[in-house]
């Protein structure tokens, strides 16, 4: 059993009856700008509990995961209306850290002490598993095995988007930066995880925002990178062209490209060809998500294969690379060779 | 009164009350009615104290023959105004000449007599003659806007426009004036008057000396030829602005004078074939021009021969090619033009100079032209090559903008995976380290972790002990906090709410006083002089004689009471005894005939009685109606319905003959 040592910190936020939102207890440091950005995010302010129990979010380079519960009466916590439970962690693995936190929210809630979440912490921290009376056993290595992180639906975001699915897999390929856009929050979380499978051969989770706000911080973190998927919850966000090459408007079911990005997002007959293929894959009843993934993947590959056939010119460093020129001289049709030329920057194999 | 007088200090006195004569002593203007004095009878009043008692005749108890006066102050004073207006404009026209102020007063009595007749003496006079009131009202109105330019004569509807521009407040039109009463007219004509610019804003004009006449001459000459239109030169056919200008055009011929030059040829030409000056002019008025042309050309040659002049110009346009090395369409253009300039420049010398230079001429321009055309093909050529350049280049910058980025991605992925590896060295140089004998250190490592383990569980607990209270203290501190915020913002609401209403109640404080200082300011306007003792006595004065007469009139109603009453019984008393008469005279009528005839006449008798008294009370009833007709006639003959009817009448009369002129001439017309 290998120790979770992607874990960074747990902390747990209190609302009391006063209506106050305390930071009551944390292990080992959170630091501040951290815990502006979890309180904007807890939800805790809110009068009523919100139906969202688990959120997760990035901050840096660091993700954390927040499990909100309701306290009541039986529990041995005296004055507090709500608590929120909240993890940081290096690694992208929503279910996992859901199963954790909610086995340390019950612990909380059973026996009021930090400490018995301490003890549970360290064991996760230092073996990798954890096991509590009621709540049953956590075991980490039981998540990393699995091939897909949550509960995902590809074929339903290709029966939504049909055709202009392959907006979404050509700006993944392409490395634009993509804005989902879902009012609800629930539903936000659970369509952002689709858009790393669609992208298996890349680290996308490492651009992936699953929730932000409008707010300047978040906003010049999203500025200072190149691509990003990022999902938004704020409708004004479709007026910000600033911020996206392609806006999924999810309950809307629609695609806009930004008149920035018309010219790279140009679609050619492969984009048919992937596009129609996909259709059939999300038809097919007899395939299960994990194979849609996997022939979507294969499909990528087949055309990373291609590109890769082009690439006859040695790097500087000895990988094979496509050079620009070799790509004119193949007399392709502007719109291909453009494309060509975008995925191989995109994919760091252009030599110029 | 006698007379109208307004002296130089500017005092207006009237004399006697027979107007004959008016003198205006001063020669300035003496149109500010503000600043007179008005001198009626031996009272002393101003102006504006008239217009106001004139406006409330009741509040002043102004009398009706002091209004009259009024009136012929006004009239007098504006015809005096008219006529200084006149005598203004005269002066404005005959500045130049010294006219004696003899002269004046004689325009003045002839004015006069033209303005308003003698036997006008106040406003009600305006009243029958519409001209003259249309006329005086025009020109009031010319004197307080000059330049308005409105017709002396009907239709008037433009002047009474005019009046409510200026801010007259009463009701005014073409009826004020065409079918006019007193009382309005004597409105317009103060609101007119109060109008009128005052001395100190027109600046004395009249001239004082002869110098002064003379500079006031001059700057009319001067205003008057400025206003003049601008003309060429040569439209001037007489003025000053023409003295000492030649009137012939200015054509000239080419000269060719022999010069001192040692060719054999060219003297034998001088001798034999060349012509005369004045034969080389063909007419005469060219002649000194081109005698000027020829010096000019002398002058300004330098002495250059032709040649000399050619290859100046040459230079001049190398100096230009070379400068123009650049490429550009700008500079191609300049290259054309200064050819452009530099050839017809250089033909007219050719020409000038005889033809035999020009074959040697144009073979040089020949060979120029060549050599421009060669040099602009190189240029070309260079643009070219010059701009596949730039584009290689932008290329090139371009290829390296992207390879910089990509360079700048690759080293930054490579400072990361550096990071992590030099991260990962260590802990593998540790590794290794403890891999000598692993078994025991990892056992070594598990206990250590488990040490730690329990001590940061032990040091949680600790931490426990102190959390726990202290949060605990910080929520029931919170709480009371809370309870006390409460009641402070409870303390607070009514504070803004008492706030409020010292606001409140400041304003109508404010606004007391503001009445109070308004209602003090009125008092002090009110007359203090006044005896309120005196007012109080006479109102009771007033009352007691009220109370008087009330007692008569009930002592007058109860007689009448009693009359009728008087009346009622003596009616019955008649009634009763005419019917025991008439009974009696009845019962005897059937036996004797002497009663049956004295009945006869009893029953005439009543009846013609019962007559007289019903005629009685007719008259009374009539004499009553009359009355109260005579009174409705007083009240509408007050109000001049009659004269005013006759003349709308007549108009209307009048009107629809003229349209009946009209018409016909137009039937005579179509026919």
């Amino acid at each position: 059993m290998a120790p979770l040592t992607d874990l960074l910190s747990c902390s747990i936020i209190e609302k009391d009856s006063n209506g106050d939102i305390l930071w009551t207890w944390s292990y080992p440091i959170v630091s501040e700008s951290q815990k502006a950005v979890v309180a904007r995010k807890c939800n805790l302010e809110v009068e009523h509990n919100s139906p969202q129990v688990f959120v997760f979010s990035r901050y840096k380079y660091n993700w954390f995961y927040i499990h909100c519960s309701e306290v009541f009466d039986s529990d041995k916590l005296p004055k507090v209306k709500q608590f929120a439970l909240v993890l940081f962690a290096k690694d992208f693995n929503p279910r996992k850290y859901e199963v954790l936190s909610r086995v340390l929210s019950k612990m909380y809630c059973k026996t009021g002490k930090p400490t018995e979440i301490l003890q549970l912490y360290l064991s996760v921290f230092t073996k990798g598993s954890c096991s509590t009376q009621e709540n049953g056993t956590f075991v980490s290595d039981d998540f990393n095995s699995h091939c897909f992180i949550i509960s995902t639906n590809v074929r339903e975001m290709i029966k939504t988007f049909e055709l202009e699915t392959i907006l979404i897999y050509t700006a993944l390929l392409l490395k634009k930066r993509i804005i989902v856009y879902h009012h609800s929050l629930e539903q936000l979380l659970k369509w952002i995880g689709i858009f790393p499978l669609l992208m298996k051969h890349r680290k996308v989770t490492d651009n992936l925002f699953p929730w932000i706000d409008l707010i300047d911080d978040e906003l010049a973190e999203l500025k200072g990178l190149s691509h990003y998927i990022a999902g938004c919850r704020n409708s004004s966000i479709s007026s910000r062209t600033d911020l996206f090459d392609l806006l999924v408007n999810i309950p809307a079911r629609e695609i806009t490209v930004a008149s920035h990005a018309k010219e790279s997002l140009t679609m050619t007959k492969t984009h048919k060809e992937i596009a129609l293929f996909m259709i059939q894959l999300s038809e097919n009843q007899s395939y299960i998500e994990s194979q849609i993934i996997s022939e979507i993947n294969d499909k990528t590959q087949d055309l990373l294969n291609q590109l890769k056939s082009l690439a006859v010119v040695q790097g500087p460093d000895g990988r094979k690379m496509v050079s620009a020129q070799t790509l004119k001289e193949k007399n392709l049709p502007p719109a291909v060779e453009h494309f060509l030329i975008n995925l191989a920057v995109a994919e760091n194999l252009l030599l110029l | 009164m006698d007379n109208l007088q307004i002296n130089g200090n500017g005092t207006v006195a009237i004399t006697d009350s027979k107007v004959k004569n008016v003198q205006i002593l001063s020669r300035s203007h003496i149109l500010s009615i503000h600043t007179a004095e008005v001198h009626v009878q031996t009272n002393e009043f101003n102006p504006t104290g008239m217009i106001l008692n004139s406006k409330n005749p009741t509040l002043g108890g102004i009398q009706s023959d002091r209004l009259a006066a009024a009136d012929i102050v006004l009239t007098k004073f504006y015809s005096a105004m008219i006529r200084m207006n006149k005598k203004n404009s005269k002066n404005a026209n005959k500045a130049t000449e010294n006219e004696k102020t003899m002269e004046a007063d004689e325009s003045f009595q002839i004015f006069r007599h033209n303005d308003i007749g003698e036997n006008i003496t106040n406003l009600s006079g305006f009243n029958t003659n519409t001209e003259l009131v249309v006329e005086a009202t025009v020109k009031c109105l010319d004197i307080i806007k000059p330049g308005l330019g409105l017709s002396t004569v009907l239709p008037v509807n433009m002047a009474a426009r005019s009046c409510s521009e200026l801010g007259y407040k009463g009701d005014i039109g073409y009826q004020t004036f065409l079918y006019s009463s007193e009382g309005d007219l004597r409105k317009v004509f103060m609101f007119l008057i109060e109008k009128l610019p005052k001395e100190s804003d027109k600046p004395l004009s009249e001239p004082v000396s002869n110098v002064a006449l003379l500079e006031k001459s001059i700057a009319t000459a001067i205003a008057q030829s400025l206003a003049a239109p601008w003309l060429p030169h040569y439209c001037h056919t007489k003025g000053f602005r023409n003295r000492g200008r030649a009137r012939i055009p200015y054509k000239f011929v080419n000269l060719e004078i022999p010069k001192m030059e040692s060719k054999e040829e060219y003297q034998d030409y001088c001798i034999h074939y060349m012509q005369s000056v004045p034969e080389q002019v063909q007419n005469e008025p060219s002649f000194l021009p081109s005698l000027i042309s020829y010096n000019a050309r002398a002058l300004h040659s330098h002495s250059m021969s032709i040649l000399d002049q050619i290859n100046w110009l040459n230079k001049q346009y190398c100096d230009k090619t070379t400068e123009a090395n650049m490429p550009g369409d700008v500079n191609v253009l300049n290259r054309d033009s200064t050819k452009n300039t530099t050839l017809p420049s250089t033909q007219p010398q050719i020409k000038d100079n005889g033809t035999r230079e020009t074959k040697i001429v144009d073979q040089k321009i020949l060979d120029k032209m060549e050599k421009q055309d060669l040099q602009i093909e190189k240029i070309k050529v260079e643009c070219d090559s010059l701009r596949n350049d730039m584009e290689k280049l932008q290329d090139v910058i371009k290829n390296l903008t992207t390879s910089v980025t990509q360079v700048t991605t690759n080293y930054q992925n490579e400072e990361k995976e550096l990071t992590i590896n030099e991260e990962q060295k260590k802990i593998k140089a540790r590794i290794y380290d403890l891999f000598q004998d692993g078994e025991e250190n990892i056992k070594k490592l598990e206990a250590a972790i488990e040490t730690t383990t329990s001590k940061l569980i032990n040091l949680g607990n600790q931490w426990e002990k102190h959390r726990v209270p202290l949060i605990q203290k910080y929520r029931q501190e919170r709480e009371k906090h809370s309870t006390k915020a409460s009641a402070s913002q409870k303390k607070l609401d009514d504070i803004k709410l008492l706030k409020e209403k010292e606001r409140e109640l400041q304003e109508e404080c404010r606004n007391k006083d503001q009445q109070y200082s308004q209602l003090v300011i009125e008092v002090q306007k009110l007359p203090k002089e006044v005896n309120r003792s005196a007012y109080t006595q006479r109102i009771l004065e007033i009352i007691n004689n009220i109370r008087k007469q009330r007692d008569e009139i009930n002592k007058v109603l109860v007689d009448t009471r009693e009359i009728q009453k008087e009346i009622n019984t003596l009616t019955g008393r008649l009634e009763r005894s005419f019917t025991v008469a008439d009974e009696l005279i009845f019962r005897d009528a059937r036996t004797n005939e002497a009663s049956r005839k004295a009945y006869k006449l009893l029953a005439t008798l009543h009846s013609d009685c019962s007559e007289l008294v019903n005629l009685v009370e007719e008259t009374g009833a009539t004499i009553r109606e009359i009355r109260d007709l005579e009174e409705q006639i007083d009240s509408e003959a007050t109000k001049n319905v009659g004269a005013n009817l006759e003349r709308i009448t007549a108009d209307l009369k009048q009107m629809k003959q003229e349209t009946a002129e009209l018409t016909a001439q137009l039937q005579n017309k179509t026919s």
